[in-house]
């Protein structure tokens, strides 16, 4: 399988930084956070490659930079250094320059200028938040939600839209008789799902899910997985999955990074990840599992 | 260098096997260690300094007292355990000769997608999916059969090891341990994999079901498989394979 993502060192410093930051952050310090000089490194020189139809899986308690790692690539969030590369792709070769003559790989996303990296990202990758008012509109009606990302894709009739619009939500098991009320007067597992409706709206290769069912009822968790499971299969779908629950990666994930105090501790194939831990977090995550 | 000087045959290379046959596997001085950070990073040997050979379509059982290291050599093979140290070359259908102790990532996902399997001692599956879904989806997804298809021939199977008809939709995770082990065998022998690892797969198995996965294995066989395996019973192991290999023995 080929790779479709791949990413750098990528890192995401909150302060000005000083020469200590190096020894005073990351796991074997314990802290993402420099005695001397105050600076945050939420997310430190983390290398990964993404490959066709494969679920990756980011593990790693809360502050272990696993959720700025995605927003560092989905550019909700701006890296302090390190770069990003697209394959070439169908869907990409409309937003200018992205790629040089004859490369197969994109130019540095992360040093483009906002419109087209915001073009590159709306044709490659969706997102699933945790809370869903960060991905929705909550007083915008669901189906309004997800034509909004078809708009600014460039979508304009009606029509068409509102049809695309209830095809996603249909699959995502949104009873049409609601498409045209607003998420706020839904269930959490719902506003998921139009979250969902919503990241797929673009025919992303990409998707990227943080924590999407951190919070849900464990029936509610089980129909949002077992959706995300089939939509992964029906339309070959890349994901990254963030997620605390080793559960959650195991049913999803082949292979598993484990993240403490913004850095990769170790990465490997899931199962290996559960059964043969290398790291000492990594050990701990693994004994603290419930069942 | 003269031509004519024959070279002998080099024991580490899987290609060439004395007896003609291409080698498999070919085991070189594997040791596992685990160590436990969570117990002051004391280290435990698991096994040390294992070789053996597998030559193509031989079925090799793995021997051994309990605790020896048995499985902890199956799954090193499966890459679930990372070997401390030694070769496991493996002769791959398009890639020629690969150390699985070694390589990348998504090329052993694209082995056991295409041409390794793995039979544990539980059915260890993806929950909410009904029996005879669990054993297509590998025909459908590996052996490229359209949906129909591969639920027919999962049927097939699913009737061989007499999992009631009625049981077909329901989740294997209320089945009996008997049932959920036929079906964890279904789903292993159904995309007809090239090697077959098998952790006591008959452990949980009444008489008439070991039979049937018995001949299951000799079809896999016939088709050109593989298999290493480990089985409690070793009047079954001396049956059902060609060779055994001890593990834990001195040297």
């Amino acid at each position: 399988m080929d790779a479709l993502l791949r990413v750098h060192g990528i890192t995401r410093r909150y302060g000005s930084g000083c020469p200590q930051c190096l020894d005073n952050t990351g796991a074997a310090a314990g802290t993402n956070r420099c005695d001397a000089c105050g600076s945050v490194w939420a997310c430190r020189d983390v290398s990964l490659e993404l490959r066709a139809e494969e679920a990756l899986g980011i593990v790693g308690e809360s502050g272990s930079g696993k959720s700025t790692l995605v927003k560092l690539l989905h550019f909700d969030d701006a890296a302090t250094s390190g770069y990003v590369e697209l394959a070439r792709m169908p869907a990409l070769e409309g937003v200018d320059d992205l790629y040089a003559e004859g490369c197969d790989w994109s130019r540095d996303v992360l040093s483009m200028d906002r419109y087209r990296q915001r073009k590159a990202r709306d044709a490659s990758m969706g997102i699933v938040y945790q809370h869903p008012h960060l991905g929705l509109r909550m007083g915008v009606s669901a189906g309004g939600n997800v034509a909004e990302r078809l708009l600014s894709a460039g979508w304009r009739s009606i029509a068409a839209m509102r049809a695309r619009a209830s095809e996603l939500l249909e699959r995502t098991e949104i009873p049409l008789s609601r498409m045209d009320e607003p998420p706020r007067n839904f269930s959490g597992g719902m506003q998921q799902r139009v979250q969902i409706a919503k990241a797929l709206s673009g025919d992303p290769a990409i998707l990227l899910l943080d924590e999407v069912t951190t919070g849900l009822d464990l029936s509610v968790q089980a129909r949002v997985l077992d959706m995300i499971r089939t939509l992964r299969e029906e339309l070959r779908l890349s994901m990254l999955v963030v997620s605390h629950d080793l559960g959650v990666i195991n049913l999803l994930c082949q292979r598993t990074m484990v993240m403490k105090n913004g850095q990769v501790v170790e990465s490997g194939l899931t199962d290996q990840i559960l059964q043969d831990p290398q790291h000492g977090y990594t050990q701990l995550l693994v004994a603290s599992q419930l069942q | 260098m003269n031509p004519a000087i024959q070279m002998e045959p080099n024991m580490s290379d899987p290609s060439s096997a004395p007896s003609g046959r291409t080698r498999m596997l070919s085991i070189r001085n594997l040791s596992k260690t685990f160590k436990l950070h969570m117990l002051g990073g004391v280290e435990l040997p698991a096994v040390s300094g294992v070789s053996f050979d597998v030559l193509q379509g031989e079925f090799v059982g793995l021997a051994g007292p309990s605790g020896a290291g048995k499985s902890t050599v199956l799954k090193c093979i499966h890459r679930t355990y990372l070997a401390s140290s030694g070769e496991i070359l493996y002769a791959s259908s398009r890639q020629g000769k690969l150390d699985l102790a070694r390589l990348p990532e998504p090329d052993v996902l694209e082995l056991r997608r295409t041409e390794i399997g793995f039979v544990s001692q539980f059915l260890r599956v993806i929950p909410r999916v009904g029996a005879q879904d669990l054993v297509a989806e590998p025909i459908r997804i590996r052996l490229g059969l359209d949906a129909p298809a591969a639920a027919a021939r999962a049927a097939e199977l699913l009737d061989r090891l007499r999992i009631p008809r009625r049981l077909f939709f329901a989740y294997p995770a209320t089945f009996s341990g008997g049932e959920q082990q036929r079906v964890n065998i279904a789903r292993a022998v159904a995309w007809e994999p090239r090697l077959l690892l098998l952790d006591e797969p008959t452990a949980s198995l009444d008489a008439a079901s070991v039979e049937t996965v018995v001949e299951l294995f000799a079809e896999l066989r016939r088709g050109g498989a593989t298999l290493v395996g480990i089985f409690h019973d070793p009047e079954l192991l001396e049956r059902i394979a060609d060779r055994t290999v001890r593990i834990g023995d001195p040297g």
